[in-house]
């Protein structure tokens, strides 16, 4: 079955992405961009509230699409014009259709193509400079391993092979999903490539929605046991990485990976609640990933390249630049008044325990001191900069409206958590007969 | 809902309802007006305390212990859900009054000692979250809500701390505050965790209406569960209270402003952590253990701290010094079992401090007028230390109280330093296998920052 809305919406994307490929100045292009995601984005909102099963995607997605234009919305808005010329603008619009189109189906085929498609146009960029070519070496690794994986798994689904199909699917989510060892691409492609773009690539969690599309129930109890011990040390290992950064991207992509790893691990633990919990965070790190991210590239653009080093005094000349990192850093963490704080409870109560559930809360822990650490360093310091502007009405605009959607779920929870099934989301629609087995010897990977 | 119960929400929505009020011209632009944004916070904790007197007030006529509200799943998944529960009983009252009302006094003290000083909204917006967050806090009727508090309130300590960003030390000393609070409350979200999984629910338990006493975190559990879950609010509360021995960051901490120094390290924040143990009270009534562990930590910080006071100097820190051996005498009252003893110690405790950090500025000036009204020095106090403690001992005493009982230097040196380095290696070993798949040399260390190849 095919949701309507992602797939008119990945048309109106490319569509998008030709009309800013034409323009010659960047900030032709980035203006031409804004004014398109935005009529996509409140299109999207207007068709999901008035909508049917037929167009959005079901069982507690219906808000992924406008989550995702949303972010998409931020990433154009707040994309420096130094770093996005045209072609990277168009690219960014590309994958965000590909994340579109991967939504509108669950036939793990479709989601194979546009899974790569979109790797395969976010590798054009770092490879189009060569300056970019070690990240770039390594990204295609990783992400035609990654791509090859989802393929095969599809391919051995669509022949009846569960276990198969869904073992390969996996290591292929896992990683894009960045867990350990396929990892090694994330910092890299974080540290070079154009913010915006590593926004629209890497914000969507595109592996939460294909596990759920694919792996999950379809994998058995040791592989699944493996990849949750795999994705447990992720999340622990990147959340302690991130403390010794010296770089402010390399310890926004660490504080990713942990945040995305949990996100992981709660889709793949079993519980539903956990699962729940999964998908309340999902799409609240699709939000705060993005605000965070384009936050800092904004800072970037005013004083260069960010280090500890660097105190550049942005309090004083920069406040509402300062107060945008420190909201979306604290909702990327789960702080309360987010809605990542109603995630975070969740996946730490359907976690199973001790053991799972204490990761959640340490990792969160650690994440939330990197993040102040961060912004306590960025913006702390006599003004050193003179006439260095705060964020224009744009990207007010744009930020605001991330923002206030993480804040009134923040204090509305219920908003999201209400149209999640708790029963649903347990097992792929081509998991049928391994979870059938299951179910007939009563076995259960969770509570 | 009755009046009791809408006074009780009153105490909490009034402080919240402030903070987009302060926050939101702030993020539209909107010039500051110091006496608007001093009317609001005024309004909002002064409307607070009238709700809490007139509470009280309610409850005395009607002869009732306490006031539970109800006010539904806050969200609910399957058979988890996330109630929003506040209670209104002899512990909260007297905190959830006291904070309102200092609050209020602070942020009208605030007004012309902050007058006119860069950052003056973000202090009283960083105020306005401590103090609805000290409220939700105080008022909570789960553990889960009490998180939720803690935690703003947390992170509104820290950044006050840091409030002076213009120089390294506020910063430096926020974080590590802020870093302490992180790894301390990973001890009350575990605790609340288990006590969901051991009981159904991380609510407290209210007792009957006929009894007089405060509803607390407990239940029907085995004395190793409540032994562990004690022992892991315990964790949380020494982070919070600056209890032995992660109590470094409190002397640190007054690089902030005056007024939230008072509030936060005289009043409210450091006593949130013994608060949190007078709700775990009947916890640690079923697990000995635990509350022999509250007894010795608070004796051996009430000891240290002390000691560590006398040899400071500067006013704030040793303020700071008396405030840590004061909550450590209530951590004592608490783990012998009082619990009204301690509750009045915290309320006088609380205002003492926070008078003396608020007139801590003009200490000199105060001791010039003093000396001038009785035409001599000062007389000498606290020499009964000197009598009691051998003449031998005080050098080493002495020296051990200068580097603050080597605790600071023990976690910076020991804890931290070989977790970092452990980290740093790691983060090169990953950089090198990275290297390694592009068929790259090996980078530089992280250490000495180079920046990567960025686009142009």
């Amino acid at each position: 079955m095919i949701a309507l809305l992602p797939a008119v919406t990945a048309v109106a994307y490319f569509a998008s992405a030709l009309a800013v490929l034409r323009r010659r100045r960047a900030a032709d292009a980035r203006r031409a961009a804004v004014r398109h995601c935005a009529l996509i984005s409140a299109i999207g909102a207007a068709v999901t509230a008035l909508s049917t099963e037929r167009f959005v995607p079901a069982n507690g997605m219906e808000m992924i699409p406008i989550l995702m234009n949303l972010s998409a919305l931020v990433a154009v808005a707040l994309a420096p014009l130094a770093t996005h010329q045209p072609a990277t603008l168009a690219r960014m619009l590309s994958i965000a259709a590909c994340s579109q189109l991967c939504l509108a189906t669950t036939a793990p085929g479709l989601i194979a193509v546009a899974w790569t498609v979109s790797a395969y146009i976010a590798w054009t960029e770092l490879a189009d400079h060569p300056e970019m070519r070690l990240a770039s070496r390594v990204f295609a690794v990783f992400h035609t391993a990654s791509s090859g994986f989802l393929i095969s798994g599809a391919a051995a689904l669509a022949a009846g092979l569960d276990v198969t199909g869904g073992t390969l699917a996996l290591i292929g989510i896992g990683i894009r999903a960045a867990v350990l060892p396929g990892h090694s691409w994330f910092v890299p492609f974080c540290e070079v490539a154009p913010i915006g773009l590593m926004v629209v690539f890497v914000a969507p969690q595109l592996g939460i929605f294909a596990y759920f599309a694919t792996a999950v129930g379809a994998v058995p109890h040791g592989v699944e046991a493996l990849f949750v011990a795999a994705v447990a040390v992720t999340a622990i290992a990147a959340a302690g990485l991130g403390l010794v950064q010296v770089a402010a991207r390399r310890a926004a992509a660490f504080v990713v990976i942990g945040q995305t790893a949990l996100v992981v691990l709660g889709a793949a633990s079993g519980s539903a609640v956990a699962r729940a919990g999964a998908l309340v965070t999902w799409q609240t790190l699709i939000l705060a990933i993005s605000g965070f991210a384009m936050a800092i590239a904004a800072a970037e653009a005013r004083r260069g390249y960010l280090t500890l080093h660097d105190r550049g005094g942005g309090l004083a000349a920069t406040p509402r630049l300062a107060m945008a990192v420190l909201l979306f850093g604290l909702a990327c963490v789960g702080f309360p008044l987010t809605l990542g704080f109603a995630g975070e409870d969740l996946l730490i109560q359907g976690a199973r325990f001790p053991d799972l559930a204490i990761i959640p809360v340490v990792v969160t822990a650690a994440n939330g001191i990197t993040v102040l650490r961060w912004f306590l360093h960025l913006f702390s310091g006599a003004p050193g900069d003179v006439g260095v502007r705060d964020l224009r009405a744009g990207e007010v605009a744009a930020l605001t409206i991330a923002m206030a959607l993480l804040l009134i779920t923040g204090v509305a929870p219920r908003l999201v958590v209400s149209g999640i099934d708790p029963s649903s989301h347990s097992k792929s629609p081509h998991a049928g007969g391994l979870h059938a087995a299951r179910a007939a010897s009563g076995s259960s990977t969770g509570r | 809902m009755t009046a009791q119960q809408l006074l009780v929400i009153a105490m909490v929505a009034l402080p919240a309802a402030a903070i987009p009020a302060v926050a939101l011209p702030a993020w539209f632009g909107i010039r500051a007006d110091e006496r608007r944004i001093n009317a609001i916070v005024a309004a909002a904790f002064g409307g607070a305390t009238i709700a809490g007197l007139l509470l009280v007030g309610g409850m005395i006529a009607s002869d009732s212990h306490r006031v539970v509200v109800a006010m539904g799943n806050w969200f609910e998944v399957g058979p988890h859900h996330f109630p929003w529960i506040l209670i209104a009983d002899r512990l909260s009252i007297p905190f959830a009054l006291f904070s309102a009302l200092l609050v209020g006094i602070i942020g009208a003290f605030s007004r012309r000692y902050m007058h006119r000083e860069r950052g003056y909204r973000r202090f009283y917006l960083l105020l306005t979250v401590f103090g609805a967050g000290a409220q939700v806090v105080v008022l909570a009727g789960t553990l889960d809500i009490l998180f939720f508090g803690w935690e703003v309130v947390g992170v509104a300590s820290a950044l006050l701390i840091a409030f002076f960003h213009e120089r390294p030390n506020p910063i430096a000393h926020g974080l590590r505050a802020f870093a302490t609070y992180r790894v301390c409350d990973v001890g009350l979200l575990i605790g609340a965790v288990w006590l969901h999984r051991s009981t159904g629910s991380g609510g407290m338990v209210v007792p009957g209406p006929a009894e007089a006493g405060w509803a607390g975190v407990g239940g029907s559990l085995g004395v190793l569960e409540a032994t562990s879950i004690g022992l892991l609010l315990l964790w949380a509360a020494i982070g919070k209270s600056a209890q032995l021995p992660l109590g470094g960051w409190l002397p640190r901490a007054m690089e902030g402003p005056t007024p939230s120094s008072a509030i936060f390290y005289g009043a409210i924040s450091v006593h949130l952590g013994a608060y949190l143990l007078l709700r775990a009270a009947p916890l640690l009534d079923q697990a000995p253990v635990a509350a022999l562990a509250v007894t010795l930590i608070g004796a051996a910080t009430a000891l240290h701290a002390t000691f560590v006071g006398r040899v400071q100097s500067d006013i704030k820190s040793a303020l700071a010094y008396a405030s840590m051996t004061q909550v450590g005498l209530i951590f004592v009252e608490i783990g012998l079992g009082f619990r009204i003893l301690p509750l009045a110690h915290i309320v006088g405790h609380a205002a003492v401090r926070s008078l003396q950090i608020l007139r801590s500025p003009s200490l000199l000036h105060d001791h010039h007028q003093l000396e001038q009204a009785m035409g001599r020095q000062l007389p000498k106090t606290g020499g009964h230390l000197e009598r009691l403690v051998p003449t031998a001992l005080q050098p080493w005493l002495y020296r051990h109280a200068l580097e603050r009982g080597y605790f600071d230097a023990m976690l910076t040196d020991y804890a931290v330093h070989y977790l970092f380095r452990g980290l740093r290696a790691l983060d090169g070993a990953d950089q090198a296998w990275t290297a390694l798949i592009s068929t790259a040399a090996r980078p530089a260390r992280n250490a000495s920052p180079t920046r990567p190849q960025e686009a142009p």
